[in-house]
Parts: structure tokens; C-alpha cells; sequence
């Protein structure tokens, strides 16, 4: 225990890992203070920030702040930089991996899927549709409450899922990758050292092979339909019963609007769902694997999801 | 208003005056610092804004802006945070340039000559690296604030585009910088990453369906050609792509993103500035983007002509030739319409004065002919 905490302690004050904790320091701060601003702007008739919309000179209201924080910012950096170095291992030697062997801190999430999910989804699919989710979520929000003030009761849904998407998914998974991945992408608690040795037993199975013996080859190697069935039913099954949670119960009761889905419109509804939906087989395949072993929900010879 | 225009020139004509200014004067009313300047330095509203004006850095803001534009516990000021550790970047890694060398001889020595043996090059180097990392956090919880306050909303829904695309290409010169160091940190960190590009469908010779494709086109299911193979200038990462990576960061990426900036700031002016509560009357227009949208010309020109002309001319003279021009306008327009304009300004008097309506309207109205009367006479002189 004591070895491990050492070891522990050893990951925070590495000099390329200071940056992610005061990451998560800044995350945490301004999650708390903007909420506290949105339960405070949901209990008034108007918007604290509306009462604000006299002008001021931006000289030198605004410059002087601008000044200020420049200063502020270069001497926390220049501080920063006479006090810690920036690391230098051995020279690039092909020849011998480390292990582990992690990407920079801000893939970390991503290099984190891959435990889940085959690299072309994990690495291709996922960042393209989180670039392409991203920049479709204005032309998907119809809501015009929450325009330039903070709140949580005028935009439940949009908050919510973004808070999700965002704390959980993304900085949530960086601090794990950073912190709690050890060599072989092996999980450690902090308390435990990093055995590079550490036996995992891998007795993994697919989705299907929970429902009898759905085998993804059968054992003259041939494809097994049973498995093929089972996993596309269960894909399908999945996207159209999450479809009818989202427009019956999530979209409705998180808006307060019983109209909503035909407020969006078949293309925007479409694109919500979609993103949603697909968003949400991460979290689901975690559960599945660390629950019950699940590896793959369907196994074809060319693609795995 | 053509009197506005004509504003005299401030600037002093150059002669030898015995020195009857005091040392301060002579700074500021002195033709090295007029004409750096352009404006004098006494504290008044035109000043302030001639000091946003005048300034090629500075104009990017408008002069003025809304309270809450300039409330931090609002904004964050991440924003602007990211744009000051970009330049930082961008100078510190412009400095390094000096020394570092983009060969697989020579980078990694380079790197320990910095560290060890240039003078400050530790200090410029570490300082890279944390301005770099602090961007990467500070654009994630810029558009974590720019989500929060609904900022995306009409009619700032391209700008979040354009920022999407900001952070892709934020994490792209990090990615594209943390092999330079040619250390084993940098190049596993980066085997990793672009071990992802084998795995793309089609493309990458480990993805789904490469074979078939690479049958179809002939490219796509080597290692030798395939998109990794594009991206790392060869099987492994090696020295093509130190020197690949070398020009993107230091050359292609930094150019990109200095344009999509560019829009992007642009993109902030032409939306009406930092985001806020619609005004009173705007919220009618709340889903109408079009007129939420500030238009420069009718703001601009004629606050900063008016406060000009009020400060040189005097707020009383101004009112003089306000009057004086409306006066004009009255009667170049018809007589029904000057007619209107009178029996309003006596109305307006009317209320003023104390609502003394024992007047009947017929008298206003012939009144105001014989007043039109005499305009009619003045005009002859014109």
C-alpha cells in the first residue's frame, strides 16, 4: 500500500500530469460556479446578466481587465517554467516500447475506448462523429430560452447531456487514463503499484453467447448465423427502443414541451437520435464489459462492434 | 450636419516657443508623440474611444461594449486567455527554432543543448510546453463556457463551427509537437496516436473493408499505401516524419488556425459582441437572427463624430446647429409636412410647459401658417 501511493504520488507530480490536475481543479471550480449562477438565475423573473446591458467604454473597462490577466497568466507561466521542467526521457529508440505506452493526455479518452471498442471505431469512427456532433449542435438546439445567461431549468436536456458528454466522457476518462492505467493498460487503484507482470485473466466472450451457443466461427469456420442474428437484432433492438425512450419520455420530460419531437422535424429529430443514441453505446459497452464480460456485441469477419 | 465635419486640426504647428510648456506638455502636445498618436492625451469620452479607434490591435474591440460583456464570473475570460498562450506559443516556439533542428541526428541533442547549455533555454522551452498544455485546457473550458451561457444560439451558430474547428486544429499542433523532442516519450506517444490512422475504413491497411478496396483503387490495404503510411512519410515513425510533423506545426497549422481566428473574431463583432440576455424590446426578435445582428455604420461614425463635435465645439453649439439644421430640413420639406412638424414642436412645448390645453387646435394650425409664412420669406435669402 505504501509502495503504491508512493507510486501514486509519484504520477500527480510528474511535470507533464501537473497540467491535467489543475485541469480538474479548473473543471470542478467553474462547474460549481456556473451552476450556482443558473440556480440563482432560475429562481429570479430575469437573468442576474440582464440587468447588466448598460455600455461602458471599453477603454478602459475592458482593456485594463485584458491587461491584467495578461500579466497574471505570463507570470503564473514564467513561475511555472523556472520551477518545473519540461520532461526529457532517453533518446527515441524504436527497438524498446515502454509500457505503458500512453498518447498525450488529451487522447487519453480515446486510447481509453479501445479497451471497448476495435481501433477503426474506437480511433476513426468516434472523433469523427464527435467533431460532426459538436458542430451540429446549433442547427439541432431550437430552444431559444438560455441565450446569453447561464440556467438549468430552461435547458434541461441540452445541459444535462452535455454535462454528461463532457465531465464524464472526456475529462473523466482523461484522469483515469492518466492516473489509474498502469502497464498493459491494466487498471490500478491508487494504493496499488504498478506490476508489470500483473495477470488479468482475458475470458472474454460476445454478446451472443449469452443467449446459448452463438460462437462468432463456427468450429469448421464458417460464420454463424445464430451469432450474426442475435448481435444485428440486438443493435437494431437497441437503437429503435432507445429511439422511443428518447421521444416519449427523455426529450418530452426534460423540455416540459410534449411537442418537441414535432417541433424538431424528422432531419433534427434524426440527428439528435442518432447522436445520442450512438453517444451512449460508450457508456453501455463499459457496463457490458465490466459487468459481463461482454467483448463484442456483434463479430463479423471483416467489422466487430 | 456638415458643421460636424469640419473639425480643426489638433495638431500643433512646429515652432520654437521659448519653452513656455511645462515638460508634460511638451511630451504630449509634441509632434513625436502626435504623430505617433493622433489624438491628445486628456481623460474625455472621445478620447477613450479614439484610443479603440486608432489602434490596429485595439479596434478588434468595438468601443463600447455591454456590462456584462466585461463581467469575468460571466465570460471566464477564457477566450481570450487562449489567444494570449497562442501568441505565447508562438513567440517562445519561434525562439527555439533557433537551436532546435528537424533531423533524427540531431533533435535529440538539440533538445539536451537547450536544456542544459543555451542560456534561458530551458526557461523557453519549458515554457512551450506549459503555455501549450494550458491552451489545450483553456480552449476545452472556453467552449464549456460558450455551452453553459447558450452562446451557440442564433446568430452565433457558424462561430461555434469555426471554434469546433479551432479546437481540432489546437489539438492537432500539440499532436504534431510532442514528437519534435524525439525522445521515448514523444515517439511511442505518437505511435500510438497514428497507429489509429491504420485502422481507417477503406484507407488504412488494418481498417475494415481495405483489401477490397485496395483491389478496387490500389491503395488503401498496404502498409506502404495506405493514409498512415501518408501521414507518417514512411511504415514507422521515423525521421520523414520528424520533418513532416516540423513543417505542420511551425509552418501549415499555425497559418490555418491564424485564419479561422481571424473569422472568428470577425464573426464575434458582426454578431453583436459577447453574448447576453436579448434586450427589452429585442425579445420579439429573439428567433429573428437578422436583426440581432449589429450593424457597424449606423453605430460607429456617428458616436464618435458626435462626441468629437460636442467636445471640441462645446454641447451648447451643438444644440445650436442641431437646431439650426432641423430648422433647414423643415423648410425644404412641403408645407403639410412642415406644418406636421410645427404643430408637434408646439405640442411638445405645450406638454412641456404644463399641459396647457385652452388652445383649440384650429388656433395651432393657424399659427403655424403664419410661421410658415415667415419661413417661406427666409427662404428667399438662401
Amino acid at each position: 500500500m505504501q509502495e503504491g501511493l508512493k507510486n501514486f504520488w509519484h504520477l500527480v507530480s510528474l511535470p507533464d500530469n501537473v497540467p491535467i490536475i489543475g485541469m480538474l481543479g479548473l473543471v470542478i471550480f467553474y462547474t460549481w460556479q456556473s451552476m450556482r449562477k443558473a440556480i440563482r438565475n432560475d429562481r429570479l423573473a430575469a437573468p442576474i446578466e440582464a440587468s447588466m446591458t448598460d455600455r461602458v467604454q471599453v477603454w478602459p473597462y475592458l482593456v485594463r481587465i485584458e491587461f491584467l490577466t495578461s500579466v497574471v497568466v505570463i507570470l503564473i507561466l514564467t513561475v511555472w517554467s523556472v520551477g518545473i521542467d519540461a520532461p526529457l526521457e532517453e533518446p527515441a529508440n524504436p527497438g524498446r516500447t515502454p509500457n505503458p505506452s500512453k498518447a498525450p493526455w488529451y487522447f487519453l479518452g480515446l486510447q481509453e475506448m479501445l479497451v471497448y471498442f476495435d481501433p477503426w471505431l474506437a480511433g476513426i469512427v468516434f472523433p469523427f462523429l464527435i467533431q460532426a456532433g459538436l458542430m451540429a449542435i446549433p442547427y439541432v438546439d431550437i430552444n431559444p430560452k438560455g441565450n446569453g445567461y447561464y440556467t438549468w431549468k430552461e435547458r434541461r436536456f441540452a445541459i444535462g447531456f452535455f454535462l454528461f458528454g463532457f465531465l464524464i466522457l472526456w475529462v473523466f476518462l482523461i484522469v483515469l487514463g492518466t492516473l489509474l492505467r498502469g502497464p498493459g493498460w491494466n487498471f490500478f487503484f491508487p494504493w496499488e503499484e504498478w506490476d508489470a507482470h500483473k495477470v488479468v485473466a482475458a475470458n472474454s466472450r460476445d454478446w451472443p453467447e449469452l443467449f446459448g451457443k452463438f460462437p462468432a466461427k463456427n468450429v469448421d469456420g464458417s460464420m454463424n448465423i445464430g451469432h450474426v442474428a442475435i448481435g444485428l437484432l440486438s443493435i437494431v433492438g437497441y437503437y429503435v427502443a432507445g429511439d422511443i425512450l428518447l421521444r416519449k419520455v427523455v426529450l418530452p420530460r426534460t423540455t416540459k414541451d410534449k411537442d418537441i419531437v414535432k417541433k424538431l422535424g424528422p432531419l433534427r429529430y434524426g440527428t439528435v437520435s442518432f447522436f445520442v443514441l450512438t453517444c451512449m453505446t460508450m457508456p453501455i459497452k463499459i457496463i457490458l464489459r465490466l459487468t459481463l464480460d461482454v467483448k463484442y456485441v456483434l463479430s463479423t469477419p471483416w467489422i466487430n462492434f | 450636419m456638415s458643421d460636424i465635419i469640419k473639425v480643426p486640426n489638433k495638431r500643433q504647428v512646429v515652432k520654437a516657443d521659448g519653452g513656455k510648456k511645462d515638460l508634460a506638455q511638451q511630451f504630449y502636445e509634441g509632434q513625436i508623440y502626435t504623430s505617433i498618436f493622433r489624438h491628445d492625451y486628456k481623460d474625455n469620452k472621445r478620447n477613450r474611444a479614439l484610443q479603440i479607434v486608432n489602434n490596429v490591435f485595439l479596434h478588434l474591440h468595438p468601443t463600447r461594449v455591454s456590462r456584462h460583456a466585461i463581467d469575468v464570473g460571466y465570460t471566464w475570460g477564457m477566450g481570450g486567455i487562449t489567444l494570449l498562450l497562442f501568441i505565447v506559443t508562438a513567440v517562445t516556439g519561434i525562439l527555439l527554432m533557433f537551436y532546435y533542428r528537424p533531423t533524427s541526428e540531431y533533435a535529440y541533442n538539440d533538445m539536451k543543448q537547450l536544456m542544459h547549455d543555451v542560456p534561458f533555454g530551458a526557461f523557453i522551452r519549458n515554457m512551450h510546453r506549459w503555455a501549450a498544455h494550458s491552451m489545450v485546457i483553456c480552449v476545452m473550458l472556453h467552449m464549456y463556457r460558450v455551452f453553459l451561457t447558450g452562446s451557440y444560439k442564433p446568430p452565433r451558430e457558424f462561430n461555434w463551427v469555426i471554434g469546433v474547428n479551432l479546437l481540432v486544429l489546437t489539438l492537432a499542433l500539440s499532436f504534431t509537437g510532442y514528437l519534435l523532442p524525439w525522445d521515448q516519450l514523444a515517439i511511442w506517444a505518437i505511435t500510438v496516436g497514428s497507429n489509429m490512422a491504420r485502422a481507417v475504413p477503406f484507407l488504412g491497411h488494418a481498417g475494415p473493408f481495405a483489401p477490397e478496396f485496395h483491389q478496387l483503387v490500389g491503395f488503401g490495404g498496404a502498409p506502404d499505401a495506405d493514409v498512415r503510411f501518408i501521414l507518417l512519410g514512411g511504415t514507422e515513425v521515423g525521421a520523414p516524419t520528424l520533418l513532416r510533423f516540423y513543417v505542420l506545426h511551425t509552418v501549415f497549422l499555425p497559418i490555418v488556425t491564424a485564419v479561422l481566428l481571424a473569422v472568428h473574431f470577425w464573426r464575434i463583432r458582426k454578431d453583436g459582441g459577447i453574448s447576453g440576455p436579448p434586450m427589452i424590446e429585442f425579445h420579439k426578435a429573439v428567433t429573428d437572427a437578422s436583426k440581432l445582428k449589429v450593424s457597424v455604420v449606423d453605430h460607429l461614425p456617428k458616436y464618435e463624430y458626435v462626441e468629437g463635435f460636442k467636445q471640441t465645439e462645446g454641447e451648447q453649439n451643438f444644440k445650436e446647429v442641431v437646431k439650426k439644421d432641423l430648422d433647414t430640413l423643415k423648410q425644404k420639406t412641403s408645407t403639410k409636412l412642415s406644418n406636421l412638424i410645427n404643430a408637434i414642436d408646439q405640442a411638445a412645448e405645450q406638454n412641456i410647459k404644463g399641459g396647457d390645453d385652452s388652445h383649440s387646435h384650429d388656433d395651432h394650425h393657424d399659427n403655424s401658417n403664419d410661421h410658415n409664412k415667415n419661413h417661406n420669406n427666409n427662404n428667399d435669402h438662401h
